[in-house]
């Protein structure tokens, strides 16, 4: 092997370099495929609330009394859970007396990540949706 | 938006589009016109996209399945085949509407 005189030996400088970046662009995918992760879970999470909170807002024959929409919050609850079993969410239904009610429906589900799971175990999703008319009663 | 994204929001579109049919017939129509348009308007499916409907009927909860293939990300670049992405959505039918003829 020559040997410069006067000029400083690199050999091993690319195996720094690659000590350095190889973790810290391994770190980086990680953290984005987590959230791509997360991020598709409340995508999921927040449909199924959307669609839970149209069901909910939207009254079965049971609910006109005397010629008027009365939303009942147990009904209303059944509605949602009726389409959230569908997606595999277990969701809160809450109703306000405003006329008409809006319907409002909070899905919590758990993230289900390839690499940490250090964004957090669960996102919410947050659906609302109102009456066409109508009163609220119970809840 | 991503293709997955695109179909599940066609899927997304059609379910609330069946579920203000009459009938199951009137429901599959509307599901299939509600996700077509939607994703004719960006083209990432390379097959006619299939709509399917499931569970109609008053007060029942309908679903709808949109699946077409899709170019993956270098798929042209590599020659990959395209793969199939699929999108599901459920949405309550009104009790008032469905399953009257």
């Amino acid at each position: 092997m020559r040997v410069h005189p006067g000029r400083r030996d690199e050999r091993g400088a690319i195996a720094v370099y690659a000590a350095v970046l190889v973790p810290v662009l391994a770190l980086t995918l990680m953290f984005f495929v987590d959230a791509a992760c997360r991020w598709n879970t409340w995508r999921d999470a927040t449909a199924a609330a959307d669609a839970a909170a149209r069901a909910a807002a939207e009254p079965s024959p049971a609910e006109f009394v005397g010629g008027q929409l009365v939303l009942k919050a147990d009904l209303a609850q059944a509605r949602a859970s009726s389409v959230l079993a569908v997606s595999g969410y277990v969701g809160k239904v809450s109703v306000t007396s405003n006329v008409p009610p809006t319907v409002t429906v909070t899905v919590t589900a758990r993230v289900d990540y390839v690499f940490s799971g250090g964004l957090g175990s669960s996102v919410t999703g947050t659906g609302t949706a109102v009456a066409e008319s109508g009163v609220f009663s119970g809840g | 938006m991503t293709a997955n994204g695109e179909v599940e929001a066609a899927a997304r579109a059609g379910a609330r589009a069946a579920a203000t049919a009459r009938s199951l017939g009137e429901a599959r129509q509307r599901a299939s016109a509600a996700a077509r348009t939607m994703l004719d308007q960006d083209s990432t499916c390379r097959s006619v996209p299939k709509v399917g409907v499931d569970q109609f009927g008053a007060g029942a909860v309908v679903t709808v399945t949109v699946t077409c293939s899709v170019d993956t990300v270098f798929g042209g670049v590599l020659g990959m085949r395209p793969r199939v992405a699929t999108g599901e959505a459920s949405e309550r039918v009104s009790e008032f509407r469905g399953g009257l003829d």
